[in-house]
This record gives structure tokens, C-alpha cells and sequence, in this order.
């Protein structure tokens, strides 16, 4: 038998040689295919409904501002009563019915007018009493007879009473309340301002908490820190979490056809994951009772593995004239190489609270990073000289854009901090590095990510 | 058998395809599968988790290549990665570089029997049955099997020579209790 005609052979015989699987194989295969696609679709759906409640929420928060800003009135302006009209009030027309009672039609500019009134409460803050416009459509409408018992010269807000306040207790008689107006119309006012009092009270409490009407939603700017640890790789794609490992398995690759033409070239290595970790600073605020806008910047250590000659060899200045770098590594892979990548982020992340529970809780998070890489040692595979690996920041994106999506678990009110911990996912969109060679592309974080606020409230 | 239509079915996410292109390649691939393990199960566990691969990956199948080339090189790929993860296979993979030297073996006139090349392939140390199959059947060169299995290309060529050698010393004796024996005094 001649040299390699025994290879030829086994490999004749072996093409030919097959063997029957067990009935059980194709089952599995089916099952394990579905779990896979549906994994997939999962993530997907976890991600792009991320963005959309991060769109929603930003756009939810936009509406929501334009609107506080638009619309006020006055809490009460039923009860607004007076013997003598305001200069605001001047040009109302003035209406008598057939009982001979004064009321005065105000119109839609006036009610703005009134709707800043200012309320003096004894002990108290000035405050200014808002309340939606709910009637939009009514331009001119009739408001309550004037009190004849009523000399204040001064337009009163409201009449309301705490009713919960002692009686003699100087707020128990809150806003404009005349200790001359006629208890048949008290009684009245009180009847009819019943509502108004816990809605006021309200606005009382939260002058004092530094909270809104709505008692939750803080206007605070909470400052915090984050810290994630996790893993990250580049990838060939985007929103992929495939390595160049995995994708060794389904690439072509005819056998034997690098050690054509001479000595054979070394292919590029497969790269995985390592250890990664973000940290850094973060403020956070409430935008609507279920969900928060935060804000950070932070240090991001990222990476991935590769397998490198053991020693890096000098390049020939000649020969290679036209390359940036002065020593390059063979691509046999010898020895271990941590491509390690330092960034600087600043994410802006749309946090929804699932639960109703405010105070341990589920939230979605999703949002965006823009990066500035401040260095780098990663090393760039090119085909020259049989296959290397060579160092040159120019092939490196300096600016990144990242979309990040998580869950996360709250913990509120511990030690006077607010916990969250929880996974995270970062997508880059940039291209990491730029050679049309390598076929790293970009980089992919998930990681474990805890973040603790100040709760500025307890310290109070 | 119209290769590009049953992918455009399997891509479409036809049951009946996919189990047809399974049914097509499955007991050529097994038999691939077979002779990188040392038992029908992992085999079968090989062939299993390839044909996942095959199906979610099938879309990066380009219709100029060969279907079944393709396959087979998943299958190879899968089966390395398993004889990796797995501590069985993992731990016996390789001897010592300074222990090994190439030899030189008149080959022998023997009859050859796909089966009995199988199993005997199959009684190879790990090592060796790797690097047989990767380079006498599958066509890989050492530079390139060094790569995959992480070795360098001198140990690949040793490791073949004495693979190579013990399989045709087998061959010869044609028995396989001698055969097994004649390795290091050792049953596998």
C-alpha cells in the first residue's frame, strides 16, 4: 500500500459509513429547536418593548410637563364670591336673575387671572392653589351670588375648613374663610368644598415634604452610584450574542485549503468573553408614579479573549512601510491576549415600576449610552505576514451609542437608601473596531447591575 | 433531492421539511458523530445539539456550497466542542509533546471494513482518535488542527503519526483485544 493510499481508503470507507439514530434524537431536536426560537423571541420582545416604554415614558413626560405649564385654575372657583369686583373682574358682565341676585360672568382669560390668587395660610408658606381646567369648552359661565354679609374688599380663593384641625386652631379656618360670612352660607361652602378639603390637605403635606399634590412623586433629583459586574465580548453582529467562537461551528471552511500556495495562513482567533464591570455615578427623577428618568456617568472596563503568539516580533520597517504599527504578534494561538477596552458612558435609562408596591418592587429599565473610549491595548487581526495580530488605536471607534435594557428589583427605604439590583444587557451600535479583516465587531455587555440613592428625605 | 427548496421550507419553518433534511442526513452525520465519541450515546448527543445548530443556523447557509458538506462540518465542530466541555474525553485528550516522536510504519495489506475501521478508530486514546479523524477523513492540515483543538501543528503531526501507527499495528494483528492491549499495556 503507497503512503497516504491508507488515508484515501479509511477516508472512502468512512464517507460511506453510517449509522442509524435512535427515534428519541429527532423528538429532542424538535423541542430543543422551539425552546430556542421562543428564548429568542423572548429577548426580543424584551428588548424592543424596553425601548418602547423608554420612548413612551419620554414622551409621557414631555406631554405631562406642557400641560402643567398650560393648565391652572384656582382649587374653588365655585365659591368665588365678593361684593366688589377685582380689576380683573372689570370688564365681566354682570347678571341678574329673576330673584334679584347678582352673579357675574367671568371669561376664560379671567379665570386664568383668578387662578393665581395667592392664599395666605396663618403659620403656613405662601402657597398658590392649581387645579386642572377641566371645562374647556366654557368661555363665559355664571359663578355664585355675592355674599351680602361679606365686607372683605379682598377676592377669597376658597372657603374651606379643616375639618380635621381643632377648632380654634388658627388653620382650622384656611383661605379666605370670613369670620363674617353668615353660617347658613358656612354650611353651604362647607357641604360643598368637602372634596376640596382632602385635596387641599394634601397640598398643605406636601409643602412640608417637598412632595406634589399627587403626595408620591417627588420632584427631588436623587444622586446615587451604580456598580455592574458582569461579562462582556464582541460581536460579529448587532443584538447578537455571538461570539467568534460560535460562529467557528456553522462558518465555511473547506479542510485543507489554507496550506495551499505555500505556507499556511493563520486564521484569526476565536474571541471570548471575559470579566467586565461598569461603575460610576447616577441621579435619578420621578417623572410619573410609575416611572423614573436617570441619568449617570460612568467608567466602563470592557473586553474580550483572544489567543495570540506568546511573543511579539518586531515589523520589518520596509516590508511593512505601510502598516501603523512597529511589532506585531504571529496569530498562532500560544498564549492568552485580554483585549481590554476603558470607556467613559453617560447612560440616560427609562426605569417602570411593574408592581404597585412602591416600595419593594419589579421595574423594566431601557435606555441609551454615548461612549468615548479613553484606551485601549486590543489587539487587530490582519492577514499580513501569514496572520497577525498588531495593536493600532486608529482602528478603533472612539464615540459609542449603546442600547441597554434590564430588569431590576427596588428595595426602598433600607438605611436610608434605595437599592435596585438586577440583570442588564448593552448593546453597542458602533462598530468597535473598524478593520473589514477582523471580524470583531461589536461589543456586548450583560451584567449584574446595583445601584443605591440617597433618600435626601430621611436625612431631613 | 432539491437542496434549495427544502432549505427555503426549513427557513420557512416547515416541520415536515425539517424532518426530511434530518431524515436525509442524519445517518451520515451519526456516523461522523460515532467515530469522534466513544459511545452511541454521546454520539447521538452530538449529533442532537449539531442539527440545532443546522436548523437555527441554517439561514447562513449559502446555496453555491454543498449542503452536506456543510452539515458535516458543524457536526465536526459540535463534536470538538463536546469532547471539550466534556471531563471524560477532556482529561485523557493528549500526551505529553516530549513523550512523542513521529514513527514511520510500512502500511499494511489488509482488508478494510468501514465497521471495523470505525471501532477501531473509536478504541484510539481521544487524543489521537481526534487528530486521525480531523486529518486522515475530514482533510484538515496540522497547521489547522492545531488551531481548533489549541496544540500546536508539531504535536498534531505526532500524535497522528503514533494514531496511524497503533491503528494499522490493530489492523494487522486484526484482533481487538491484542489491539486495545498493544497501547501502553492499557485497556480503553
Amino acid at each position: 500500500m503507497q503512503a497516504n493510499e491508507f488515508e484515501k481508503k479509511v477516508q472512502l470507507l468512512m464517507d460511506e459509513f453510517r449509522i442509524s439514530p435512535s427515534t428519541a434524537v429527532w423528538p429532542e431536536v424538535e423541542r430543543r429547536i422551539q425552546e430556542k426560537k421562543r428564548k429568542r423571541r423572548v429577548l426580543f420582545f424584551i428588548v424592543f418593548s424596553s425601548i418602547g416604554l423608554a420612548l413612551a415614558g419620554y414622551g409621557i413626560y414631555n406631554s405631562s410637563h406642557h400641560q402643567s405649564n398650560s393648565r391652572s385654575e384656582i382649587v374653588p372657583q365655585e365659591k368665588i364670591t365678593s361684593t366688589k369686583p377685582t380689576p380683573a373682574l372689570e370688564n365681566s358682565a354682570s347678571v341678574t336673575d329673576k330673584n334679584g341676585t347678582e352673579s357675574i360672568a367671568i371669561t376664560k382669560q379671567q379665570e386664568n387671572e383668578i387662578a393665581k390668587t395667592k392664599t395666605s395660610i396663618p403659620g403656613q408658606k405662601e402657597i398658590i392653589v392649581r387645579k386642572a381646567v377641566s371645562r374647556k369648552s366654557e368661555s363665559i359661565r355664571p359663578i355664585q351670588p355675592a355674599d351680602k354679609y361679606t365686607d372683605n374688599p379682598t377676592w377669597t380663593s376658597a372657603a374651606v375648613t379643616d375639618n380635621s384641625l381643632p377648632a380654634d386652631d388658627p388653620r382650622a379656618t384656611v383661605v379666605g374663610l370670613d369670620k363674617k360670612t353668615h353660617a347658613d352660607q358656612v354650611k353651604e361652602n362647607i357641604s360643598r368644598t368637602t372634596l376640596i378639603d382632602s385635596t387641599l390637605s394634601q397640598i398643605l403635606q406636601s409643602n412640608t415634604t417637598g412632595q406634589n399634590q399627587t403626595g408620591r412623586i417627588s420632584k427631588r433629583l436623587q444622586w446615587g452610584m451604580n456598580f455592574s459586574a458582569g461579562s462582556s465580548v464582541i460581536t460579529n453582529n448587532h443584538f447578537s450574542f455571538k461570539n467568534s467562537a460560535s460562529l467557528a461551528d456553522v462558518s465555511y471552511s473547506s479542510p485543507g485549503t489554507s496550506s495551499t500556495g505555500g505556507a499556511p495562513r493563520l486564521p484569526a482567533s476565536l474571541n471570548e468573553s471575559v470579566f467586565a464591570f461598569k461603575a460610576g455615578i447616577a441621579a435619578k427623577k420621578d417623572i410619573s408614579l410609575r416611572s423614573q428618568l436617570s441619568v449617570g456617568l460612568q467608567y466602563a472596563y470592557l473586553g474580550d479573549h483572544i489567543k495570540a503568539a506568546s511573543t511579539s516580533t518586531q515589523a520589518n520597517s520596509q516590508q511593512g512601510s505601510s502598516f501603523l504599527f512597529s511589532s506585531y504578534y504571529s496569530a498562532a494561538p500560544q498564549k492568552t491576549h485580554e483585549d481590554r477596552f476603558h470607556l467613559i458612558e453617560l447612560p440616560i435609562l427609562y426605569h417602570w415600576r411593574i408592581s404597585k408596591n412602591d416600595k419593594r418592587f419589579l421595574s423594566l429599565n431601557a435606555g441609551v449610552s454615548a461612549g468615548y473610549l479613553l484606551g485601549s491595548n486590543a489587539l487587530v487581526y490582519d492577514t499580513s505576514y501569514r496572520g497577525i495580530y498588531f495593536h493600532d488605536e486608529s482602528l478603533l471607534t472612539k464615540t459609542h451609542f449603546n442600547v441597554i435594557s434590564g430588569i431590576s428589583y427596588h428595595l426602598a427605604g433600607v438605611n436610608g437608601l434605595e437599592w435596585s439590583i438586577g440583570p442588564q444587557i448593552s448593546f453597542d451600535l458602533s462598530r468597535i473596531i473598524k478593520s473589514d479583516i477582523d471580524k470583531r465587531r461589536y461589543l456586548i455587555y450583560a451584567g449584574i447591575d446595583t445601584r443605591f440613592f440617597f433618600d435626601t428625605k430621611k436625612k431631613k | 433531492m432539491d437542496y434549495g427548496k427544502l432549505v427555503r421550507d426549513c427557513l420557512k419553518g416547515k416541520p415536515e421539511a425539517q424532518r426530511q433534511l434530518y431524515e436525509h442526513f442524519a445517518e451520515t452525520m451519526l456516523g461522523v458523530c460515532y467515530r469522534y465519541t466513544k459511545s452511541l450515546k454521546d454520539a447521538e448527543d452530538v449529533l442532537q445539539e449539531g442539527f440545532v445548530k443546522v436548523f437555527l443556523n441554517l439561514k447562513q447557509y449559502r446555496s453555491d456550497g454543498e449542503l452536506g458538506a456543510w452539515i458535516r462540518r458543524i457536526m465536526v465542530t459540535t463534536a470538538l466542542n463536546f469532547l471539550k466541555r466534556n471531563r471524560n474525553y477532556r482529561d485523557q485528550m493528549y500526551f505529553p509533546t516530549e513523550y512523542l516522536h513521529p514513527v514511520v510504519v510500512d502500511d499494511p495489506s489488509v482488508i478494510l471494513e468501514a465497521k471495523n475501521i470505525a471501532e477501531l478508530i473509536r478504541q484510539l486514546p481521544p487524543g489521537y482518535q481526534t487528530i486521525f479523524n480531523l486529518h486522515a477523513i475530514e482533510g484538515y492540515s496540522h497547521v489547522e488542527i492545531g488551531v481548533m483543538l489549541g496544540i500546536t501543528d508539531g504535536t498534531s503531526r505526532s500524535q497522528y503519526a503514533r494514531a496511524r501507527t497503533l491503528l494499522i499495528s490493530w489492523l494487522q494483528t486484526n484482533s481487538a483485544d491484542n489491539k486495545k492491549e498493544s497501547y501502553a499495556g492499557k485497556r480503553i
